[in-house]
């Protein structure tokens, strides 16, 4: 076989109904095409999932996928993708996490895993270079995320990396997560949920092979020049310092924290939620994924009611909505929420979401105390959080139709909850309120899998550019749209571009230096044009109805105007919101109607994708 | 030799620097060093290198292990990859691979402690002695 | 008392028309937050300030001499 650089050149297929596990070679053509990690995710789940799967059934497959700078040497080659159709969504869906477990399956000899079916009985995936077993694990199962870990470090070692579920998963809660190195999560989406309707509670695997790579020297030079440039950056200090949570006090300045349930985007009591304070009242220890220099995990303690608890964040998502958005008083009340979810194995972002909707049903009376078996369901209850966590992980009373999401709850409870369920195609907002940034509202209403802000972060364009300004501003979120999530196909973490700076000529050096591939870095982002494509034909494909009316905003945005705050009256109207979208359509050669066209999709050499929707009468 | 380990963040480039230096392998376990994880049970990580104590050249049946200029090098050709020396190391710093026909150790190259992000194996660089 | 601001480079590439390195007059109280107003950065267009070393935010105090060094705002993830 002929080695392919940069890649373990293999695909790990399991059949978890039957424990079979087949190894198959890694195809010329979808590296081509696809790279690696979510691109490998897209590609499988669009082509092996038919519309109409139930993705909480066995046709649904769970993809796990490391990319070509996974476990290479350069800065932070630490991202896995998990990729699967979504039970939060009905739509694809994919969640990216860092740690170490990207190269490690590598190092074993797969660029991706493909889950497919479901065990007979609870199991966890055992991975060993080429010995790879399912292997029934009942004791495990109702055993928290992070516990769970544990059991398994202990009983094969601590070379094994190891993703888990919590009960939440195990449940099928639809935004249940993925954890892996006690505190690095796969939160989108609902890959927990997956993972859980397959009976698979963990994946744990170790592996002794070296990952190829085409020019050693070349590698040895740019990675080199990379940690140097790294090491020298006078902002490196601060990321080490407080990772993510530095950006809470930043985005409460500029009204953009999620504050009570998204109905305002300035907190008066950010500071008590500040990176400092974690610093200085619960910091234990910085705690780094793969080969990464700005270790930005912060591993701290935190206590609640005489109970102690050891846990890897609160970072700045979860402090937003957890803390801010769900009124709590201090970092330490946060970091033991984001305990809880953990351990239940619950996505913050979505848990704080749901939990804020909740408190403010019940302030609003329409949902009570009967409906919450006696819980006093308050904005600044951390009591209150942790019971409706642990209520929505079991799926039991209130946190039964929470645990289908935000969107299935306000259907239940109606009352006009609908417009403040802050949610985009079903999956639940995170950190940014943007009634005050346009190019942010529409990267959230356009994000392929939902209101997520890890595709197109763009807050500061619409502070440097105007937030008043609608005009021109589709261009910057298209753009972004491509360039990110590159990031993802490449299994390297774009922290270091991001936040310091690191010039993206770097990763385009590293990419021939690694791969031995000439694709420029416009190559590259023309590949990541198709996927978002892909992503957006399984949509079409998905439902006939599929399209603009699913890249809207909740009302509240632009019903409520901002109550107070720096941005105090800011909100976008209906016709902002068309005009972003119709520019948006326009620039990315989709019709009016959020649909991509077949010249768009041939463009993209997505020729046959194109003509199975046509046959379907979805597109024309 | 005293790590400064209370910095550790336990990113492992020292791992996958050792191995791009001496095997010119991205492969973190052809190494002559590891991190280990000890977050559960003390939030905190333990790195495990030679510190060029000997007790393997000691005990090593054949001879193939002997100390140069401060450094203890296994000398690949006479190594019988018995394994003695590895369960004797009191650090366990010694390291077998299945594609490699002797244990791994550290021999203070230095390359390490340029790469690692926190300063924690200045130390290292320091065990290997110029002959004056 | 004088104090030197400094873009970094990043923020200089996403900012072009900013001056890289600026000297401003400040009274002896000031804080970083008055000589960012001082160069005319606009609030929500910076993000980590670093003071010689140390970290700092707008309410930090500078002493005579200062550099101040000014990166764009964090991103998040």
């Amino acid at each position: 076989m002929r080695t392919m650089h940069g890649y373990a050149g293999s695909i790990l297929r399991v059949d978890l109904s039957t424990g079979v596990a087949s190894a198959q070679p890694l195809a010329e053509d979808l590296v081509n095409a696809y790279i690696g990690g979510r691109g490998f995710g897209a590609y499988l789940v669009y082509r092996e999932v038919p519309p109409g799967t139930d993705p909480l059934g066995p046709g649904n497959k769970l993809v796990v996928a490391a990319g070509p700078f996974s476990g290479v040497f350069l800065p932070s080659g630490s991202k896995t993708s998990f990729s699967a159709k979504s039970p939060a969504t009905g739509l694809y869906g994919d969640s990216n996490i860092g740690g170490h477990l990207a190269g490690e399956l590598k190092y074993a000899g797969y660029d991706a895993v493909v889950l497919e079916g479901r065990a007979p009985v609870p199991s966890y995936l055992f991975i060993e270079d080429d010995k790879v077993e399912v292997r029934p694990c009942e004791k495990l199962w109702g055993i928290g995320a992070i516990k769970t870990e544990k059991a398994l470090k202990d009983e094969l070692g601590d070379e094994f990396q190891i993703a888990t579920i919590g009960p939440a998963g195990e449940n099928m809660v639809v935004f249940a997560c993925v954890n892996h190195d006690i505190g690095r999560q796969a939160g989108r989406c609902g890959m927990g949920a997956v993972m859980g309707s397959k009976n698979l509670k963990a994946i744990a695997v170790r592996g002794t092979k070296g990952v190829p790579v085409a020019d050693m020297s070349a590698l040895r030079k740019v990675a080199g020049e990379m940690f140097s440039a790294l090491a020298a950056n006078p902002a490196l200090k601060v990321w080490q310092d407080q990772g993510l949570a530095q950006v809470t006090t930043w985005s409460n300045s500029i009204g953009a924290l999620p504050t009570r349930n998204f109905r305002q985007n300035f907190y008066e009591n950010a500071d008590a939620l500040s990176g400092e304070r974690m610093r200085s009242d619960i910091h234990v220890r910085d705690k780094a994924c793969f080969a990464c220099p700005m270790a930005t995990g912060k591993y701290c303690k935190a206590s609640h009611r005489g109970e102690s608890v050891f846990l890897e964040g609160p970072e700045y998502e979860t402090t937003a909505l957890i803390g801010s958005n769900c009124g709590l008083g201090s970092i330490e009340e946060v970091a033991y929420a984001n305990y809880m979810c953990d351990e239940l194995g619950l996505d913050t972002i979505s848990a704080g979401n749901a939990v804020a909707f909740t408190m403010e049903c019940f302030e609003r009376g329409i949902i009570t105390k009967e409906d919450t078996g006696g819980i006093e369901a308050r904005f600044g209850s951390l009591d209150a959080f942790v019971e409706i966590a642990k209520l929505i992980a079991a799926r039991q009373g209130i946190g039964a139709p929470l645990s289908r999401g935000v969107r299935a709850a306000a259907a239940a409870w109606g009352g006009g909850s609908e417009d403040f369920a802050i949610q985009v195609k079903g999956l639940e907002w995170s950190g940014y309120e943007s009634r005050g940034a346009p190019s942010m509202m529409l990267a959230y209403m356009t994000c392929d899998i939902g209101a997520h802000h890890n595709r197109a972060w763009s807050v500061t364009h619409d502070i440097a550019v105007g937030r008043n300004v609608i005009e021109g501003k589709a261009a910057k979120v298209v753009e972004l749209q491509h360039v990110r999530p590159l990031f993802d196909c490449l299994g390297v973490c774009r922290l270091q571009w991001v936040e310091l700076g690191l010039p993206l000529e770097y990763y385009a050096r590293l990419y021939p230096a690694v791969t031995g591939r000439d694709d420029t870095w416009e190559d590259l982002l023309l590949k990541s044009e198709r996927i978002w494509n892909l992503v957006r034909a399984f949509g079409v494909r998905e439902r006939a109805d599929f399209g603009r009316a699913d890249d809207q905003p909740p009302r509240r945005f632009y019903t409520e105007p901002v109550p107070d705050g720096p941005l105090a009256g800011s909100r976008v109207t209906r016709e902002d919101i068309d005009r972003l979208l119709d520019e948006y359509y326009d620039l990315r050669g989709w019709d009016r109607d959020g649909r991509p066209t077949v010249k768009t999709l041939e463009r993209l050499g997505l020729a046959d994708v194109a003509a199975e929707l046509l046959a379907m009468g979805r597109i024309s | 030799m005293e790590l400064d380990l209370d910095r550790c963040t336990g990113c492992r480039l020292c791992q996958l620097v050792c191995s791009v230096t001496n095997f010119s392998e991205n492969n973190p376990k052809k190494a002559g060093i590891r991190v280990v994880s000890k977050l559960f049970t003390d939030a905190r990580y333990d790195v495990i290198v030679c510190d060029q104590c000997g007790t393997c050249a000691d005990v090593c049946p054949v001879g193939a292990i002997n100390m140069d200029e401060g450094v203890v090098r296994i000398d690949a050709d006479t190594c019988t990859n018995c394994g003695v020396c590895i369960d004797a190391c009191p650090n366990g710093a010694l390291f077998s691979h299945p594609e490699v026909a002797h244990p791994i150790k550290c021999v203070a190259c230095g390359e390490c402690a340029k790469y690692c992000p926190r300063g924690v194996l200045d130390a290292l660089a320091g065990l290997r002695k110029v002959a004056s | 008392m004088k104090v030197t601001v400094e873009m970094s480079k990043v923020l200089v590439s996403v900012r072009p028309g900013l001056a890289e390195m600026t000297e401003v007059e400040l009274p002896e109280d000031a804080t970083v937050g008055d000589a960012l107003a001082a160069v005319g950065l606009p609030q929500g267009l910076w993000g980590i300030v670093v003071i010689g070393d140390r970290v700092g935010s707008a309410s930090t105090r500078l002493f005579p001499g200062d550099r101040v060094t000014v990166f764009p705002p964090v991103s998040g993830g």
